[in-house]
């Protein structure tokens, strides 16, 4: 039986049924997480260019894939939150914000260890860079101005405010590959012709991408189910959960 | 597998550094978010806090809120 899609509309029914979804993409993401490396590190040949040091981009692409797909999918909740007055979109988008930010964190990080020994340098202002860079600023601008006002409904809205506007970020960094000379090679991957690369590496590539994937929605909905019980810590539903937690 | 092989293995063609560093801290990172949350939730599901319960007394005899 599917849930209608009301249900995760309300908070209560959200927080029971990501209750039992959170153990699924758990286990998900240890075992495509698991076999992304073993194919990753065993299987995959070594590159014929770049040599060994290419293996990271089992983590550095599929981090970057999940820091823009979160920052979009959190303009949608956050803008869905403020036309209609929905609180539990609006806890959502607070919920992917740092989830979003980490992945922006590991791109920058993976990829200025794959920039010193391929290019030379840990860091260049080159357009694709400066641009996940920026997207990182656009998380942490989010975070800080949602946290700093304390009515959450005008949080909400002033958050949903930045992260639209920071929306034209994301096609800016996938394109900046294609519109500006970059140091940063050009797509592996693209919908127009087949990858630019050996099948082991895409598929260890693609199982790290749902590896990430199911852990974003482990730990967003477990920080969804977080933030519900501190927004609606004075409702009667809450009331008597925490009640029945301090009981056992 | 040999000390050797795992050695080489280990090197990682001279970028073992690059590579394990990018993994390592990856790892790091993943974890401490999921204990994080975990912790987060575990504490709004806990009883509430003294802090908690002093706005609950300081918010009764306070002009009642307009439902918004």
């Amino acid at each position: 039986m599917l849930p209608r899609l009301t249900t995760l509309a309300a908070p209560s029914r959200f927080y029971a049924l990501a209750d039992a979804l959170v153990p699924w993409f758990r286990a998900v993401a240890l075992l495509f997480g698991a076999a992304g490396i073993y194919i990753g590190f065993a299987i995959a040949p070594t590159d014929f260019q770049q040599g060994e040091v290419y293996r990271i981009i089992f983590i550095h692409v599929p981090a970057a894939w999940m820091s823009m797909l979160i920052y979009l999918v959190l303009a949608f909740w956050a803008v869905w939150g403020w036309m209609l007055n929905a609180r539990m979109a609006s806890m959502y988008a607070r919920a992917l914000a740092p989830t979003g930010a980490l992945f922006t964190v590991i791109a920058l990080w993976t990829g200025a260890l794959w920039g010193k020994p391929t290019w030379g340098a840990w860091w260049v202002w080159d357009a694709r860079l400066t641009s996940e860079f920026i997207l990182l600023l656009m998380y942490l601008g989010y975070i800080a101005l949602t946290e700093a006002i304390d009515d959450t409904r005008r949080a909400a809205n002033a958050g949903a405010l930045l992260a639209l506007v920071g929306v034209v970020n994301v096609p800016i960094i996938y394109f900046s590959v294609r519109w500006w000379n970059t140091l940063h090679q050009g797509a592996s991957i693209n919908l127009r012709s087949a990858p630019s690369m050996a099948s082991a590496m895409l598929v260890a590539m693609l199982l790290m991408t749902i590896a990430f994937w199911a852990y974003s929605f482990a730990v967003v909905f477990t920080r969804a189910r977080a933030i519900v019980l501190e927004q609606e810590h004075d409702t009667e539903w809450v009331r008597s959960l925490r009640h029945a937690g301090s009981m056992r | 597998m040999n000390t050797e092989a795992i050695a080489h293995f280990v090197r990682m063609g001279g970028h073992g550094l690059y590579i394990w560093g990018a993994y390592a801290v990856t790892l790091a990172l993943l974890l401490g978010e999921a204990w994080a949350v975990r912790r987060r939730h575990g504490r709004a599901l806990g009883p509430p806090r003294s802090s908690e319960a002093f706005e609950a007394f300081e918010s009764a005899d306070a002009v009642p809120q307009v439902q918004r």
